[in-house]
């Protein structure tokens, strides 16, 4: 008996050792470590055995025995996991180098990223989005804003007319109409946002269309000196803090005193560029002090109310963020133009 | 308006740098847009030195000649002067580089040359030594200017030299005039406002003749003393016409202004100087010895200024013909001039001229613009009529013409000046109080500040104290009235850094959260995440671009009316507004047809609809159109862009596009919503939908009809588009949704296969087992759609996943069992619907 032990022993780490996946090992326990196996029939062959010496020295050899086969098993499992995860991990190489793949990303129009961020900069001071109509009557666009008839402003060449006193409005300042009538007397504080049009021929720098975002403030105790301190918080969070801001003297009909605003150029250190035509400033917008007809036309008593309102073109923003120096890619709908933006 | 600075100079002495001065000018209102160097002043004339003289073979005294230009630069320039030649090496000369201006030295009269590039018998040249003549310094042309042999190469040559009171040289500035600056249309009103800039004295010294005026001197009538209010005129005799002086034709070329001959040239002058427009009749070709200014009768005709014939007699074009709207000047009823705007060819100044009338008249601004506007006609006199002038001057004007003219020697006054002003503009004047300035600036000014800005700019003021300020207004400054005005005249002289910012110390208004604003935000930033990109569109268009979406069904008379502009470029289509956005989209498809497989885009933007806005609050808004806020979308082309993953991914179809409109939906939180089946352009009439949200139309989606895409040319292309009204989406999303609570008990799971007839729709299907389930089956998903040989013809089998799930239990199979077989007795009832074997 205890020979047929020692040949078991034999054989089973023979074929222990030559197994080499988990799938052999399993097969092994079977064989010699399972209910039905090698093992437990020699055990039920001891069982027999008559003479309790011998039983007890068969025993003694086959209980040891018994323990190592399920110590080596659990080791031999062991080692054949880590060979096999090693292996796993070996063959599992990528190239690094493949281009990426992701679901397909659409862009935002360059005008609408600039749109939402210069609303939302004037947006945190307490400026609210108010929209008014493409189509205007000619007494918004022009009258109310204290532009007359044969003011150059009107002039038939630079506005579409849908009738006699209808027109497309050539600004968003129809808008200060319409929220000054809307809100008064209440304080306002709007920005009024949107697609304008002028009558041009359509050039690299000249389209029939674009967008501009105005903004109005009516209260009893606003001055230019708010308006100035407003757009420079504007400049510093839209190009940045270093920027400096000037205003210079201009002529709207519907602002006194008018202003224009302008920075330094980013692309010369004001030097003098061909962008800034050499003078070292870019005109950004334009602004000035509510007029007072305005403010009346409005619904506001001029004796008690004051106010701002400036008016910035997007295109330009979007032009001097980008470098851009075609107007016309904005209406062409060509994505080789739109997909170079986030 | 073009200022010479040397004409300023005559009327204020500042010693400010030029870019000093252009850039004080810039921020007070009056953009120096460019400032023109010429002669000696110029940046591009530099000191160069001599290295070596050739002289050219075969000619009469000409020299090649070598330079030394400074940091390296070399040229060479060919020159003729004697005082260079071989021994000249080492020599220190001016030398005008590429695009200095020159006075020009072959001209008689005064004449600017800008240098160029050119070749000289093989010597290729773009430089030129300078002679005194050609830098302005003086007459002298007979050789180039020899500068001291200290001065150093490369530098400017206007550091060499002393540059004599009256050179020739001189610094133009061009400068935009904004139109309620139409004082500064002239010399006088510029230097005017240097002075005040700069609180520099003003010296208004106009040399003028005296010469008394007597309405009765030559005979002048105004017919409406509104649209002319003053008119003033001289007979000149004596009239000895010819060319100018040169410092006059200098002075009118440097402004801009073209020398004709010396009568002419001083109603220029002084036009030019004072801002008062002039003109000069011969008065022997004036009908009669009469002057009426009255509004044109329609018909009317005149040859004016502009109209010169140049050839044949038959080739004339047709004299310029007016109607009431435009104001004349009339001699014995004929017209001779066009009032404020340009004279008539037959009265012109000629070699002939004896006796001449001089016009120095006052015509209002809008009557002007109206006649320019009708006659398509700017002139120097037009447009400084259209800015309003004072009418003041009309008589200082002709004195001063006078004087000029005895200075120059071409006329002499005949008598005294006709001056006809039936109703003399009376002072204006305002009052205001300090604070009303403080309330418009924001800063807090001396009543001496206020003062002291005014007066320098012309005002007369008293301040009588207490803050009060009254203020009387000179003629010329007709663009003041109020006291914001003069805000704008103190802060503008004061400078604008007077200002300290500060942002609104006033309560924070009422806050309104702009809902229509915030979606278009969201839904921009859903689709771009879909992988659409969002687009820009004309609003213009044309009805026949737009009509390619009816797949020729309608025909072009039978399209919907558009919101049309009357009033467009001729070079231009876009006539219409949009009726819809997939006509862009259409467009913009195909752009990119060629150059992309993919095109996947979405544009938010507005319609035009020709009916009124059903809830205006204002009665004007009455005209105006509906505006209709859409959201279109299209897709096209491959899902995604090909890979190393994989070669050829699918074609989009229609439910890849409702499936991102799902998408949409879900996150704009849009509870009822269905698609119907849909007959309609430009869609495929198989494959179409209407999108209902809470049982309303709210848009349609669907695959491109081939007649469509053909008319776009866009091949074999499918194109599926879907346009929705946002106002609606608007209304039905949500942002305060609940929140719904979800079971922990298991959930358990069960396919079914259902064999129905093809026409059978899926979303059918899928309701009646949501109906008859009950609230158990919280989910359901479609994973098979299977037709074969083995369900018979006409048939199709739906496999789906249920999901089932109590909120309180843990569901028994018997359960599960029961309502299965609940769906069974409807889904055959209904649809016809058997289990799959």
């Amino acid at each position: 008996m205890l020979e047929q032990i020692s040949e078991l022993k034999a054989k089973a780490l023979e074929e222990l050792e030559a197994s080499s996946s988990l799938i052999e090992l399993d097969e092994w326990q079977n064989l010699y470590l399972s209910r039905k196996g090698k093992v437990k029939s020699l055990l039920k062959e001891i069982g027999k055995l008559e003479d309790p010496q011998d039983k007890k020295a068969a025993y003694g050899e086959i209980n040891p025995l018994n323990k190592e086969l399920e110590r080596l098993l659990e080791e031999r499992k062991e080692s054949i996991q880590k060979a096999e995860l090693d292996q796993q991990i070996a063959s599992e190489r990528e190239d690094i180098s493949l281009p990426g793949t992701a679901g397909e990303q659409g862009s935002m129009h360059p005008i609408n990223t600039v749109l939402e961020e210069v609303c939302s900069i004037f947006e945190r001071m307490g400026f609210q989005i108010w929209e008014s109509p493409h189509v205007e009557t000619d007494e918004n666009n022009f009258e109310m804003l204290n532009i007359p008839p044969h003011h150059p402003a009107r002039d038939m060449q630079d506005t579409f007319y849908v009738s006699e006193d209808v027109v497309l409005r050539t600004h968003t300042s129809p808008g200060q109409v319409r929220a000054m009538r809307a809100l008064a007397p209440e304080p306002i504080r709007v920005l009024l946002p949107g697609t304008v049009y002028r009558n041009e021929q359509i050039t690299g720098r000249s389209e029939i269309q674009f967008n501009q975002v105005e903004g109005l403030a009516v209260g009893t105790n606003i001055t230019m000196a708010d308006l100035k301190g407003i757009l420079e918080e504007f400049v510093h969070q839209f190009f940045g803090p270093d920027r400096r801001m000037v205003l210079r003297g201009s002529y709207f009909p519907f602002t006194e005193p008018s202003v224009e605003v302008d920075i330094d150029c980013n692309l010369c250190g004001g030097s003098g560029c061909g962008v800034c035509k050499k003078t070292g400033w870019l005109e950004i917008l334009g602004a000035g002090v509510v007029h007072p007809k305005v403010l009346a036309n409005g619904g506001y008593d001029p004796e008690v109310h004051s106010g701002f309102a400036f008016g910035l073109g997007i295109e330009r923003m979007v032009m001097l963020r980008h470098g851009i120096n075609d107007i016309r890619h904005f209406y062409s709908g060509n994505l080789r133009f739109l997909e170079q933006f986030d | 308006m073009r200022l010479p600075l040397s004409w300023l100079k005559e009327f204020n002495e500042t010693d400010l740098s030029i870019e000093d001065l252009a850039n004080l000018l810039t921020r007070a209102g009056l953009e120096v847009e460019t400032i023109e160097r010429i002669g000696i002043y110029s940046d591009s004339i530099v000191v160069g030195e001599i290295s070596e003289v050739r002289p050219i073979p075969e000619t009469n005294g000409l020299h090649e000649v070598d330079l030394l230009l400074g940091s390296d630069r070399q040229g060479t320039a060919v020159t003729g002067a004697p005082n260079i030649t071989p021994s000249s090496k080492g020599a220190r000369v001016p030398v005008a580089l590429a695009g200095a201006t020159l006075l020009d030295s072959k001209s008689d009269s005064f004449a600017l040359t800008t240098i160029k590039a050119r070749e000289f018998r093989g010597v290729k040249s773009s430089i030129v030594l300078c002679s005194e003549m050609e830098l302005g310094l003086s007459e002298d042309h007979t050789g180039v200017l020899l500068l001291k042999d200290s001065a150093k190469a490369g530098t400017l040559a206007r550091d060499q030299v002393e540059i004599p009171e009256d050179c020739s040289a001189d610094v133009v500035f061009d400068i935009d005039i904004l139109p309620n600056y139409g004082r500064c249309l002239s010399i006088i009103g510029i230097a005017r406002e240097v002075a005040a800039l700069t609180r520099t004295r003003f010296k208004l010294e106009i040399k003028a003749e005296h010469i008394p005026s007597d309405p009765e001197a030559f005979k002048v009538s105004i017919e409406n003393p509104d649209l002319s209010p003053r008119y003033s005129g001289l007979v000149l005799e004596d009239v000895k016409v010819e060319p100018s002086p040169r410092w006059m034709q200098r002075r009118l070329a440097l402004a801009g202004v073209s020398a004709i001959n010396n009568l002419v040239d001083v109603t220029n002058y002084v036009m030019i100087e004072m801002g008062q427009p002039m003109h000069a009749f011969d008065l022997d070709k004036l009908p009669a010895e009469e002057i009426s200014v009255r509004a044109a009768r329609k018909g009317e005709t005149l040859y004016t200024l502009d109209q010169e014939p140049s050839g044949e007699e038959d080739d004339r074009e047709a004299p310029r013909e007016f109607d009431e709207s435009t104001l004349l000047i009339t001699s014995g009823d004929q017209p001779i001039a066009v009032a404020g705007v340009i004279g008539g060819l037959d009265s012109e100044i000629s070699e002939d001229t004896g006796k001449a009338l001089l016009e120095s008249a006052n015509f209002n601004f809008i009557s002007i613009r109206k006649a320019m506007s009708k006659l398509k006609l700017k002139t120097d006199a037009s447009t400084r009529f259209s800015r309003q002038v004072d009418p003041a001057q009309t008589v200082t004007a002709i004195q001063r013409a006078v004087h000029l003219l005895q200075e120059i020697g071409g006329a002499k006054p005949a008598g005294s000046i006709a001056d006809c002003y039936p109703q003399p503009e009376e002072n204006r004047s305002v009052t205001i109080q300090n604070s009303d300035i403080t309330r418009t600036l924001g800063v807090d000014l001396s009543d001496e500040d206020i003062t002291s800005a005014l007066e320098r700019l012309g005002f007369s003021t008293e301040a009588p104290g207490e803050g009060t300020i009254e203020i009387s207004i000179p003629g010329f400054r007709p663009d003041i009235s109020h006291s914001a005005d003069i805000a704008e005249e103190i802060i503008r002289i004061l400078g604008f850094d007077r200002l300290q910012g500060r942002l609104l110390n006033e309560p924070l208004p009422n806050q309104r959260r702009n809902d229509s604003w915030e979606l278009r935000k969201k839904i921009r930033s859903v689709l771009t995440g879909c992988g659409l990109s969002d687009v820009l569109n004309y609003s213009l268009t044309t009805p026949e671009a737009e009509g390619r979406l009816l797949a020729g069904e309608t025909e072009a008379s039978e399209q919907a009316p558009y919101v049309q502009v009357m009033n467009k470029k001729e070079n231009q289509d876009r006539s219409s507004l949009r009726r819809t956005i997939l006509g862009s989209l259409m467009e913009n498809v195909a752009t990119n047809h060629r150059e992309r497989k993919r095109i996947a885009l979405f544009e938010i933007g507005k319609v035009y609809l020709p009916e009124h806005s059903p809830e205006s609050e204002d009665p004007g808004d009455e005209k105006l159109p509906l505006e209709v806020l859409r959201l279109a979308m299209a897709l096209s082309g491959p899902l995604e862009e090909s890979s190393w993953k994989d070669a050829k991914p699918r074609d989009s179809g229609f439910h890849d596009l409702k499936g991102i409109t799902e998408v949409l939906l879900k996150k704009l939180h849009v509870r009822n919503s269905e698609f119907e089946p849909l007959q309609g352009t430009p869609y495929h009439p198989g494959v179409a939908a209407a999108l209902l949200i809470d049982g309303k139309p709210a848009g349609t989606i669907g695959k491109v009809h081939p007649k469509v895409i053909e008319a776009y040319d866009l091949g074999k292309r499918e194109v599926f588009v879907a346009e929705f009204d946002h106002e609606l989406l608007l209304a039905a999303s949500q942002t305060n949704y609940p929140f719904r609570a979800f079971s922990s008990q298991p959930a358990v799971y069960q396919d079914l296969a259902l064999v129905v007839d093809d026409e059978v729709a899926a979303g059918a299907v899928m309701s009646t087992i949501r109906e008859a389930a009950g609230e158990l089956l919280t989910d359901i998903s479609l994973f098979d759609i299977y037709r074969g040989e083995q369900l018979g013809e006409g048939k199709k089998s739906l496999a789906f996943q249920l999901t089932f799930c109590a909120a309180d239990r843990s569901l028994e199979e018997k359960e599960i069992n029961d309502l299965r077989e609940a769906m069974l007795g409807p889904l055959e009832e209904k649809l016809g619907a058997k289990i799959r074997a």
